[in-house]
Parts: structure tokens; sequence; C-alpha cells
């Protein structure tokens, strides 16, 4: 077990350090769309967003073993816009700015995580009525609050041949501040992405990169 | 895709524009909110709206909600006769707001109970009999808003139901209850290893004025208590569990209000919460019901009410196989209905 331990510090400190770079390339690259319905238990939503690309790394590792495993890391900075209708609570608006890993497998599969921060508006679901000092009462149109959004989701897909993926996300949303403290909202993505032609093209800077020796 | 958003954006502000549906009939089903120093208190009212007799729930806590006493014998016993209003107070159940910790005063809270009064009588008619069923720390509320101005004139009645207005003397009530419970129990060889933790507490820390941390450790142990002891009336406390789904509720709002609660400053003010000689001007007609084996709030507390309350027409009811859930849940809801129709 100690001889385990040792390896593997041993591999971080220095097998990360061994990484060879072999190739960098700059290229122009659409955006992806991405469109998911999002939904907490029953309370539907709708997720869209756009995903611009930014680094590729196309990764060769090989094992100690003898094997060789080939995948690409892709990283994006994503905008998304959400909806979500909780019926007798609130409904909710929000607007995310993030960051998106996605580590593709040759077979098409890919994993993904995405943490986000922005900004997220709620619609309590009913009237709301507010009582001034005199006892006037009046109902407020569009009553709701304002929150700081952060975000958190980790998923995976799968990328079909014409370019396209499907993909499921498990995502925690959580507003500041609520009720003086925090929400926290889990929710599932089922969605899909595509890249257009040209679309938001913006510079993917591409590396290759070798990990670990061969043997 | 411009158009897209402009479209998605559209839509949905449109959907937030809403109408006023208010029912005066014998099966209501109104959601609502009032907004007041920075929250905004969700309010259901299900019922007989037409019978112009509404109970508003004054719930404990502070962090629970009012619909947590939405159960079918509630449902079937009250609500042919009444109103029920299944209110949440601000930072608990489905209630929404942003930063207010300045607001989290008993004085706000009973200001936010006179706006739901006041919005009650508004929707559905001036002429409504209005009843406060306050239970557990909502009678801290009730006794901060029945002593308050004339607050008293807005409400018909009081139901003071397993509920406090005097924090150092429910502490101190918990603490005897516990130890002559545990002792008693423990000679009988009832159980020792369960009441042994609770003596051995209680002998540790002998009464006096409980700290916020002892108050807190007492509450716990109550609860382990009531659910050790013997003679209760069977019952599930499961509202949440069976109806979350059908009744959209916000779960983790809930849960959120729940757990937040202990740590709030607000619970340490009510440390020094005592009404006595200032309940002599409440003079509303007063109900009390208390189960016997309430450890969380127990009957010596509604006994030091009826000793201090103002009003002549009062009355003190104790329920044998009770805790501190109603769990007598026929006794308890016949009696609030014959309160709320010999005073409406």
């Amino acid at each position: 077990m100690k001889k385990q331990l040792a390896f593997l510090c041993l591999n971080f400190c220095f097998g990360s350090f061994a990484i060879a770079q072999d190739s960098a390339e700059s290229t122009l690259s659409s955006s992806n769309i991405k469109v998911a319905y999002n939904a907490s238990i029953l309370y539907p939503g709708i997720r869209i967003g756009v995903e611009s690309p930014y680094r590729q790394i196309e990764v060769t590792r090989y094992r100690r073993n003898g094997s060789v495993r080939h995948y690409i890391q892709k990283r994006y900075l994503s905008t998304e816009l959400g909806f979500y209708h909780h019926p007798t609570f609130h409904d909710n608006i929000y607007l995310l700015a993030g960051w998106q890993t996605r580590r593709h497998r040759p077979r098409g599969f890919f994993t993904e995580l995405s943490p986000a921060l922005g900004y997220s508006r709620t619609f309590l679901a009913g009237e709301t009525y507010e009582v001034d000092e005199s006892g006037n009462i009046s109902l407020e149109k569009r009553s709701g609050y304002n929150y700081l959004m952060v975000a958190m989701g980790a998923g995976c897909g799968h990328t079909f041949q014409n370019g396209r993926s499907a993909y499921a996300r498990l995502s925690i949303l959580t507003m500041f501040p609520s009720n003086n403290y925090v929400y926290f909202r889990p929710s599932i993505d089922l969605g899909m992405i595509w890249q257009p032609k040209r679309f938001l093209r913006s510079k993917l800077r591409s590396v290759s990169v070798i990990k670990g020796r061969k043997l | 895709m411009k158009n897209l958003v402009c479209l998605l954006i559209l839509t949905m502000l449109s959907v937030h524009c809403y109408k006023e549906e208010i029912t005066l009939g014998t099966n209501a089903d109104d959601t609502f909110y009032i907004k007041h120093e920075d929250a905004s208190m969700h309010v259901l009212v299900r019922g007989n709206t037409a019978s112009k007799i509404f109970m508003i729930i004054v719930h404990g806590g502070p962090g629970s909600s009012g619909y947590v006493y939405n159960t079918p014998k509630l449902k079937e016993i009250l609500q042919p006769d009444c109103a029920v209003v299944f209110y949440d107070q601000r930072n608990a159940g489905a209630s929404q707001g942003n930063a207010n910790s300045d607001n989290f005063t008993l004085p706000v809270y009973a200001d936010d109970l006179k706006e739901l009064i006041a919005v009650l009588k508004y929707r559905y008619g001036e002429d409504l009999s209005i009843f406060l069923m306050a239970k557990s720390f909502g009678g801290m509320v009730a006794a901060q808003f029945l002593t308050d101005g004339n607050n008293q004139d807005l409400v018909k009645g009081w139901i003071f139901a397993d509920a406090s207005h005097n924090y150092g003397l429910n502490d101190s009530l918990t603490y005897q209850m516990l130890l002559d419970n545990g002792l008693q129990h423990i000679a009988a060889g009832e159980n020792p290893t369960g009441w042994e933790p609770i003596v051995e507490y209680c002998l540790a820390n002998p009464p006096g004025p409980f700290s916020f941390e002892q108050s807190f450790k007492l509450n716990e142990l109550a609860w382990k208590a009531q659910r050790m002891i013997e003679g209760l009336e069977p019952y599930t406390f499961d509202v949440i569990q069976k109806t979350f789904l059908s009744e959209h509720i916000p779960l983790t709002n809930y849960w959120m209000g729940r757990t937040n609660a202990g740590k709030r400053k607000f619970n340490k003010t009510l440390l020094e919460i005592k009404f006595a000689e200032e309940l002599q001007k409440v003079t509303v007609p007063l109900l009390v019901c208390f189960g016997t084996l309430d450890f969380v709030c127990p009957p010596g507390l509604g006994e030091d009410l009826m000793t201090h309350i103002g009003a002549s027409d009062k009355e003190m009811l104790l329920f044998e196989k009770s805790a501190h859930r109603f769990e007598e849940q026929d006794a308890f809801y016949f009696a609030f209905r014959k309160f709320m129709l010999e005073h409406q």
C-alpha cells in the first residue's frame, strides 16, 4: 500500500511535469448551442446556452501495464439562460456564465464538469400584497427577488457521428442570500448540443500531450 | 438565436402577472403572498371561506411551516365549517426573501401577522371572524401581537395549543418534567437505558436561568422523551412526506428554514421573552389546549397563561394521550371548531 501511495505521489510530482507537448496550433472554431429540458422532480424548466471552446488537449496516456489511452479534453466558456416553473412557490429566470471541461473518449462518450456563476430573478407564484403604513393594500406586479446564483453541474453524454451530442447533467443551483441564508435546488438536465458551421467563432488553441512513458 | 431569447423572455414575463383569484365558497384553495420588511410570506387558504370564520395557524419553530398541520383530520373536522389559513412565517416554509437579519424580531413577526389579517379582510370581507391558533413558538408571536396596541380587536379569539409565551418558564417546566419522568421510569425499570442519559443531563445542569445551549439541549431531550413515553395516541407526523409532490412543497426551502432556525441570532433573543403582566390587557376569548405528555411545551405554560390573561371567557383543556403534535387529532380539532363556532 505504501509503495502504491509513493508511486502515486511520484507520478503526480514528476509524471505531470513530464508531460510532453508535441504540437500546438490555433484555429477558429464555431461555438456550440445547447438546449436542455431541466427538471427538479416534477417541475419543468428549460436551459439554453452557448459554449465557446478555447482549448483542446489531445491526450495520449501510456499506462504502466503497457496499454495506451487516448482522449480529448475540451474546455469551454459558457453562457446559459434558464427557467423553471414551480407552482405555488416561484418561477425563476437565471443567467449563468461558466467554465466547462469535457473529456471525450474515442467512441463518443464524454463526461463533463461545469461550475458557473450568475444572476437569478424569481417571480412569486401567487398574488403578492403589500400594506403601507396607512393600511392601504396594493397588489404588487411581478413580485420576486434577485439572487446571486452559483451552479455546479456534472454529467455525461454521447457524441453521435453527425457531430451532435446528447447529454444528461445533474446540477445544483444555489441562490444567495435566500431567507437570510441560502436556497439550493438539485435539478437534472436532459439536452442536445450541436455545433453550427459558423456561429460565434472563437480562437481555439489545440495541443497534444503525452502522459506517462512508452514502455 | 437573439429572436429565440427575446421570445423566451417575453413568454416568461407574460406569465408572471397574477390576477387576483379570491374564492368565497365552501372549498377554497387560494395561495398568495404578503410582502413585508424584506420577506414574502406564503399563505394558503383552504376550506369554507363563505363561513367567514378563519383560523390562522401561527406555527412554531421558528422555522417550521403552517402547512405541516394540513392533515386529513384537520380537513375533515375544520374545513367544512371554517377556512384554515396555513401561514408560513418569514424565512420559513415556502416563504421567500433576501438578506433580512435586522427583521428577525418578535415585533416584526407580530406586524407580519397584522398585515396578514388586513389582507385576509381585504380579500374575503371586513366581516370575517378571525381566530389565532398559536402553536409552540407561535404562542410568543400571538402574545406579542395581542398585547400590542389594539390588535386584539382584529380577532375574535385565541387558541393557545401546545404553545409557549415564556421561554424561561418553558425551560424550567421541561427540565422538571424530564427529571420527574426519568426518575420514575428508571425506578420502575422501564427503558432505563433511554432515560438515564436524560436524568444525568438534568442532574448535571441544575435549574437556574438556563443558557441558550442548555435550552437547546433540553428541547432535544424533550423530543427524545416524547419518542420513548408510553400512552400516546398513535400518530405519524408525515404530512410533508405524503403530499410534497401533489402540493408542490419546496422541500429544500422547508429544510433550510428548519435547519437554519437554530443558528440564527433570533433564537438567542427569545431566551428573554416572557409575557406575564402585559397579558392582563388581552380580553379576547381564550382556549388553551395542551397534551399532558408534551415535554417540549409542558401544560404548566397553559396554566400560567390562564393565570395572567385578562380575558374572563377562558377555558383550558388537557389531552391525556397527546404530546407536542396534536396526537389526539379528533379531540383537538373538535375543540377548536366548537370554540370558533361559539365565538364567531
